[in-house]
């Protein structure tokens, strides 16, 4: 789900740069307000690299092929470094495979890191209420957080299409090979959520470390 | 570690000699400037351009062309799609099919570009090591958190793939789970032993990393007189380019 060149006009993409900037320093701004925050940039790197491996590993699901985005993931396991690490991980496909590109790094670093910071936000909840910090909770959560993710992100990847695609394209059928795109990826939503969940599932039991102080 | 340099050009390339910041500024400066077009009567001066850096770059055109290959698939759909399916002028029709002008013209202009901007991308990112990149963005004012994070990544890249095929080998041999849904499971307890197993060895490597030095040193600020003169030709060059691409977009009679 990266936008390739040559589609979208100057002023999304330009535009996707500033926002994507303006994100990207806030994230940066909450990383370094933390007490340690260099500790965690093993991990985010590492979870880039999956990431980078994983978006470029696709299934044919006809007559589409979709792949899997693990957003929902780096926002649940990397919290504020989930953007950052989405911006480097397609900066690095633009330039090693040409997946994505140059001109639509910013807008593709906001479809796929804005729904990670958002299943951060879902995946909080668990703060919210100790009451809560149940394993079955945490599990439940983060099958939302990574289905969450993938949905925001397809309704981004969506909406900046309508918006980028020629004018005179029949809105009918534009409309119709959108919806088979949304149809094809409501597995991956489904697939990622639980992925998401049984990663998490994991490190509860094996490095809860991980996920308690997220 | 691995460079990840995509294409080999002759040492005497202007491309390898290109100071990198200036690289980098100059390919997010032209790549803007082609996906500014939007008149098909542009569309070979942007090919005549990407041509002039093609054959500036003495870059052989079958390795370009075999790297272009796997970003093409992504586009080709769409591209040859759009013609039917755009409203407008129809030039031909066969049966309940119609190939209209208008359609033409936008699968033209995305083709173009994409092929400009991919091309330039390859030709400017693709002939020095990675790392080369990520170290200009840093001194280009990026922050180092975010190009430690690069440079984490890409060493990452080798030893993640490695260790997941051995694992998925060895899960084989084992006999491995039947049932997509006990596969599934594994498949997640897999990849989760391999990010635990991974952090820790990426962990001791960004300390050993941050014990040496690494990052302590400020970058030099941007000295043009510390560019070569092939530098300062090649940064000229694509200034042309893209005012030349600026200019004929907004002054062309309509």
């Amino acid at each position: 789900m990266h936008l390739p060149e040559g589609i979208l006009p100057l002023p999304i993409t330009l535009g996707g740069y500033v926002a994507a900037g303006l994100v990207a320093a806030f994230c940066v701004r909450r990383i370094r307000a933390q007490v340690d925050p260099l500790s965690q940039v093993p991990q985010a790197a590492l979870m880039t690299a999956t990431f980078f491996i994983a978006s470029l590993v696709s299934f044919p699901i006809p007559p589409v092929s979709v792949h899997l985005l693990l957003n929902g993931l780096l926002g649940v396991l990397l919290g504020w470094f989930a953007f950052p690490a989405i911006l480097v991980g397609l900066f690095l496909q633009a330039v090693m495979f040409g997946h994505g590109g140059v001109t639509t790094l910013g807008v593709n670093a906001l479809l796929l890191g804005l729904p990670a910071l958002a299943a951060y936000g879902l995946f909080q909840l668990r703060a919210c209420c100790p009451l809560l910090l149940t394993r079955r909770f945490t599990l439940l959560l983060s099958f939302l957080a990574g289905a969450l993710a993938v949905g925001l992100a397809l309704l981004l990847f969506t909406s900046i299409l309508l918006v980028g695609l020629p004018a005179h394209v029949d809105a009918a059928l534009e409309r119709r090979a959108l919806m088979t795109l949304i149809l094809a990826y409501l597995p991956v939503l489904f697939l990622e959520g639980l992925l998401t969940a049984m990663l998490v599932g994991f490190f509860l039991r094996v490095s809860p470390g991980l996920i308690e102080r997220r | 570690m691995k460079s990840w340099k995509l294409l080999k050009v002759p040492t005497g390339s202007p491309l390898l000699h290109w100071e990198p910041r200036a690289r980098l500024l100059s390919l997010l400066v032209l790549s803007f400037a082609i996906s500014l077009v939007d008149q098909v009567k542009l569309l070979p001066w942007m090919l005549v351009m990407t041509g002039f850096f093609i054959i500036k770059s003495q870059v052989s055109l079958k390795a370009l062309l075999s790297r272009l290959g796997y970003p093409s698939l992504l586009i080709v759909a769409l591209v040859g799609l759009l013609p039917f399916v755009a409203e407008g002028r129809v030039l031909v029709q066969w049966g309940g099919v119609s190939l209209t002008r208008e359609g033409l013209e936008a699968a033209l202009l995305i083709a173009v570009r994409f092929f400009c901007i991919v091309s330039l991308s390859l030709l400017f990112l693709g002939v020095v090591p990675l790392l080369v990149h990520i170290r200009a963005a840093r001194s280009l004012g990026v922050p180092d958190l975010i190009t430690d994070l690069a440079l984490l990544v890409v060493r990452h890249l080798e030893i993640l793939s490695t260790d997941w095929q051995q694992m998925r080998k060895a899960m084989r041999l084992r006999g491995d789970a039947a049932g997509f849904w006990q596969r599934l499971n594994t498949r997640a307890w897999l990849l989760g032993s391999l990010l635990l197993r991974s952090h820790e060895r990426s962990r001791h490597v960004y300390q050993a990393m941050r014990l040496r030095g690494y990052g302590a040193a400020t970058p030099n600020p941007v000295n043009p007189s510390s560019m070569t003169a092939q530098s300062q030709q090649m940064t000229v060059w694509v200034f042309f380019a893209a005012l030349s691409l600026f200019t004929l977009q907004f002054g062309w009679p309509s």
